[in-house]
């Protein structure tokens, strides 16, 4: 079992929290939290990128001069 | 109608009254924590601007001149009397001396926390341009009822009471008041959308609060800040004259001020008054805060210690200031209240509790059937993941952004397994949440009355990084999604402004960038500026439009034709030419048949879009 060390004052209700937290424990959380973020992005990004093009392409388009 | 120049001074003459007077109040309200009271002196600042509204439009003296004049004599006596000189001094040297010292210091040792404070400025600074200086509120419900009450207490220089079909117009108005200070000295509503950025500022200074008080340690507050009033809809919000923005500000600070205990008498003190006043300026804008109330007294319960019991069990001890400030905001609150419940018998007024009615009034009685439709909303449909440009009335989106989905839920919820302070504050934010999506009719722009969430999840990332400490290649993976979803919340609250028609603002410069621009075209050419238009408008008809940018025109409510002949005969006697009448064919049908005889028999002519003229007008 690996504690988790306080490295500053301001930093020691957050270690304290942790306090007890196996290693294995701490890399199982992380690697769940990474994968999730990489899915919602992944849903994110085919939902919204295409918005973003659209949108970018309209201000191009209706800010470039001789556009009137 | 003022000069600029002379309008300019007397904003100015104004602004320096508000802020000397905050001053002034600071040291009532100070916790000793930086952020807290940094908002709180905002919260202030913008109180009084209320309360001179409230007052001088009492007494019919809402207007450019009085307002400036009767400014620039209260902050002379504010710097002529000795007690406030002092408090407004030491205020100062509280607030520009240790920011004035730690600067440079802070710079040397943090410098990616001072250059994410940078362009937090300048991002700021941008949005400020942008959106308030060119564009115009294009919300529908500000177009609806919040500007019509502002055009008309501009208009009017009092706190006249609408005479609108909308009935929504009846609600609470503190925010609304905030939109008049900045409208009525220069006559305009070029800067009505300037307040939503106060509050935006609120919300950053809340988010660092909650954040150190769940044990985030300073430049993971700072990144909570910023993601924080990243989050889409936020600035979105600041730029529309809606009142959801000042009930989050209100949520965030209530939580920010509730979710650490007291650490002496005097702390308890002081939290318990600006917990009033800041609940009581809220519930002034917008009732709403009323359905969060839940999460807020779990977190007053998590954090109780006998301390406040003591201190709320006796009221004496508080200072005669403190009850000054929490009786001031109490009738700022409560004013809209008593005034409805004089006129109409009801307080809440148009409000009939646990009734749905058909304008889509919120009924205030809780219903889990309520919660599973916003749920649906918000996962089964997609809200969850927006799909298309952020608008202020979110309809069918969250408008929660990339990095509060992405990267704050998951985040979140492993913060919440390790960290027991953080598991409070998220079921209190869910409770708050399930509290009010249950309690507003569920259509599809509910998700707006939750737009204050997606500020637990940006915490929840941070309390992850620093509770959690995942292996080091794993948590620079996680902060690189991090920063490229946070900038890309950023860049994506800008596809409402990108949605627009730009050719048209470069022809138009702030006449109107609305959904509604064939329709303002035609206004803006058909009836003269200083007209009295008669509109006869369905319940949720965007009326404000009619008003014009400087409040020019005169609205007056066409109903029915009260034993005139015909629609012009109306018209001449009510002192108008122009009638505004867009569903003519569908509504009204008494008016509809008397408007189609006087346009046969030729006493009305057709200009298009729903305006008509009478015989003879230019």
């Amino acid at each position: 079992m690996t504690a988790v060390q306080s490295t500053s004052p301001q930093d020691a209700t957050g270690a304290a929290n942790a306090r007890g937290l196996s290693r294995a424990m701490r890399v199982a959380l992380s690697l769940a939290v990474l994968c999730a973020s990489l899915a919602l992005y992944r849903q994110y990004h085919a939902k919204n990128w295409d918005i973003a093009r659209r949108a970018a392409l309209h201000v191009a388009r209706t800010m470039r001069p001789g556009a009137l | 109608m003022p000069s600029p120049f002379a309008a300019s001074i007397c904003l100015l003459s104004a602004l320096a009254f508000a802020a000397l007077s905050a001053f002034a109040m600071w040291p009532t309200l100070r916790t000793g924590r930086a952020a807290a009271d940094c908002a709180s002196l905002v919260f202030a600042f913008l109180g009084v601007q209320t309360a001179m509204v409230v007052a001088s439009g009492l007494v019919g003296a809402f207007k450019c001149g009085a307002l400036g004049c009767v400014c620039a004599i209260g902050s002379v006596a504010l710097l002529a009397a000795s007690a406030s000189r002092a408090r407004i001094s030491a205020c100062l040297r509280g607030l520009v001396v240790p920011i004035a010292r730690a600067m440079p210091g802070a710079a040397r040792r943090h410098p990616l926390l001072a250059l994410s404070w940078v362009a937090f400025a300048a991002l700021l600074a941008l949005r400020f341009r942008m959106f308030v200086l060119l564009l115009p509120p294009t919300s529908f419900d500000s177009l609806t009822y919040h500007l019509p009450k502002v055009a008309q207490w501009v208009q009017t220089g009092s706190l006249h009471l609408p005479d609108l079909p909308v009935k929504r117009v009846f609600w609470p108005g503190g925010s609304e008041c905030l939109n008049a200070w900045w409208a009525v000295f220069h006559h305009s509503d070029m800067l009505a959308n300037v307040p939503g950025h106060f509050f935006l500022a609120i919300i950053a200074l809340a988010v660092y609060e909650i954040a150190g008080n769940v044990g985030v340690g300073r430049p993971g507050r700072a990144w909570c800040a910023l993601s924080a009033v990243l989050v889409p809809a936020l600035p979105v919000h600041a730029t529309t004259c809606l009142n959801d923005l000042p009930v989050v500000a209100g949520f965030l600070h209530l939580a920010a001020l509730m979710s650490r205990k007291s650490e002496s008498e005097g702390d308890a003190r002081t939290r318990w008054t600006l917990c009033a006043a800041v609940a009581c300026l809220t519930v002034g804008s917008k009732p709403t805060l009323a359905f969060l109330a839940p999460g807020i007294l779990l977190l007053m319960a998590a954090n109780a210690r006998r301390t406040d019991f003591r201190v709320l069990l006796h009221p004496m001890g508080f200072s005669r200031g403190a009850a000054a400030i929490v009786a001031a905001a109490a009738f700022l609150g409560a004013f809209w209240y008593v005034r409805n419940w004089i006129r109409f018998g009801s307080p809440l007024y148009p409000v009939v509790l646990g009734e749905n009615s058909e304008d889509g009034i919120q009924s205030g009685a809780f219903s889990l059937a309520s919660v599973r439709l916003a749920l649906g909303y918000l996962l089964d449909k997609g809200g969850l993941f927006d799909g298309k440009p952020v608008i202020a009335n979110l309809w069918y989106m969250a408008g929660w952004g990339p990095f509060a989905v992405c990267c704050g839920i998951p985040a979140s919820a492993a913060a919440a397994v390790v960290s027991r302070k953080y598991r409070v504050l998220l079921f209190a934010f869910l409770l708050s949440a399930v509290s009010v999506l249950g309690s507003v009719v569920p259509d599809g722009s509910c998700l707006r009355f939750a737009i204050w969430f997606p500020a637990v999840l940006c915490v929840g990332f941070f309390v992850f990084l620093e509770t959690v400490r995942p292996p080091r290649a794993i948590a620079a993976t996680v902060a690189a999604i991090g920063l490229w979803t946070g900038f890309f919340a950023g860049a994506s609250s800008l596809t409402n402004a990108a949605a627009i028609d730009w050719s048209f603002l470069r022809r138009h410069p702030r006449s109107s960038v609305s959904n509604l621009r064939p329709l303002v075209l035609k206004i803006l050419r058909t009836i003269p500026e200083d007209a009295t238009v008669a509109a006869c408008l369905w319940r949720e008809d965007p009326l404000y439009l009619l008003y014009g940018p400087r409040f020019t025109r005169r609205i007056i409510t066409l109903e029915t034709l009260d034993g005139a002949a015909s629609i012009s005969e109306w018209l001449r006697a009510n002192g108008a030419d122009y009638l505004f009448f867009p569903r003519y064919r569908s509504w009204n049908h008494e008016v509809g048949a008397a408007l189609a005889r006087d346009l046969a028999e030729g006493r009305m002519e057709d200009r298009g879009m729903g305006v008509f003229a009478r015989k003879g007008s230019k």
